[in-house]
């Protein structure tokens, strides 16, 4: 689990890689098909399957010249849950800076009246 | 949902957003957002008790914490105690509207991936309300997290722009 959500983010960081992986949610697509859209050699389109295909996240089929390309839908389920978890951890803090927010300025107001109604005193 | 659908919105999520609105002058939020005094009364989730807070808020500076608990339930039944350190870097520290620092936890026993984080937080007020935007993005390598910072400029970085171009070409084959 350590290793295929660190492979995950690692293929993800990339937005070359980012875009091949939604068009592959469309449907399996060859390779030649895949680097039509990027200004991008194919050596270089070929590294970035690579990556993806090393962290599990695509497979390839072996038919020489086609090796269409087709998405593991897992990998990527996995990570979005991981997030999920990240989101519920920083919710749960922010609801608590809220409330300790207004608990301050509450504070702050209780002490502002007491001020008000003392007699100058000189503190 | 199909697979597609579901694969495709997984595809692009390696970052996290959050927005919220916070009924408190953006000074206040900012405070009590980097101040460790007051860091220790909302970091971590409510079971936990954040310690140890220091805070060095210049670029370049360090910052840490541990959050503790001493029930925790690991899903066995078994309460625990646990002291999760966390700490990271700030990279960019404008009072009071902007902060971008690195979160890292450290390599905590049950935690499943250690990778680094980058956060970046922009705070803007309007009628005495604070908007806070959060986004939390993902990286494996300093050189993955580099590239980010330094803003990463890919043609292809609105994925919505490319998928529709997909679609374009892909309906002009048929």
């Amino acid at each position: 689990m350590h290793d295929q959500i660190s492979s995950t983010f690692s293929a993800l960081a990339d937005p070359t890689r980012r875009a091949i992986l939604a068009r592959l949610a469309l449907g399996e697509t060859s390779v030649t098909d895949l680097a039509s859209p990027f200004e991008m050699s194919m050596p270089a389109i070929s590294r970035h399957l690579k990556v993806l295909e090393r962290a599990g996240l695509i497979a390839r089929g072996r038919e020489a010249q086609w090796r269409p390309c087709k998405l593991k839908a897992e990998p990527l389920k996995q990570a979005a849950d991981w997030l999920d978890e990240y989101r519920r951890f920083w919710d749960e803090s922010f609801d608590r800076l809220g409330e300790y927010l207004q608990e301050l300025q509450a504070k702050e107001k209780k002490r502002g009246r007491k001020e008000e109604l003392k007699p100058t005193s000189g503190e | 949902m199909s697979t597609a659908t579901m694969s495709s919105t997984a595809a692009a999520q390696h970052e996290l957003y959050i927005t919220r609105v916070f009924d408190a002058p953006r000074e206040l939020v900012w405070k009590v957002l980097t101040d460790p005094e007051h860091m220790k009364h909302w970091s971590g989730p409510r079971q936990f008790e954040a310690r140890h807070i220091t805070n060095d808020r210049r670029p370049g500076g360090r910052w840490r914490l541990s959050l503790h608990t001493d029930g925790f339930d690991t899903g066995d039944g078994q309460l625990r105690r646990f002291d999760l350190w966390q700490g990271g870097e700030n990279l960019e520290v404008v009072e009071p509207e902007r902060l971008v620092y690195t979160f890292k936890w450290d390599d905590n026993p049950g935690l499943s991936a250690n990778v680094e984080t980058v956060i970046t937080l922009t705070l803007e007020e309007h009628d005495g309300k604070t908007t806070m935007n959060f986004r939390q993005a993902f990286f494996v390598t300093s050189g993955d997290r580099d590239g980010h910072v330094r803003g990463w400029n890919s043609s292809f970085d609105r994925l919505d722009d490319y998928l529709g171009e997909i679609k374009r070409r892909s309906h002009g084959e048929r």
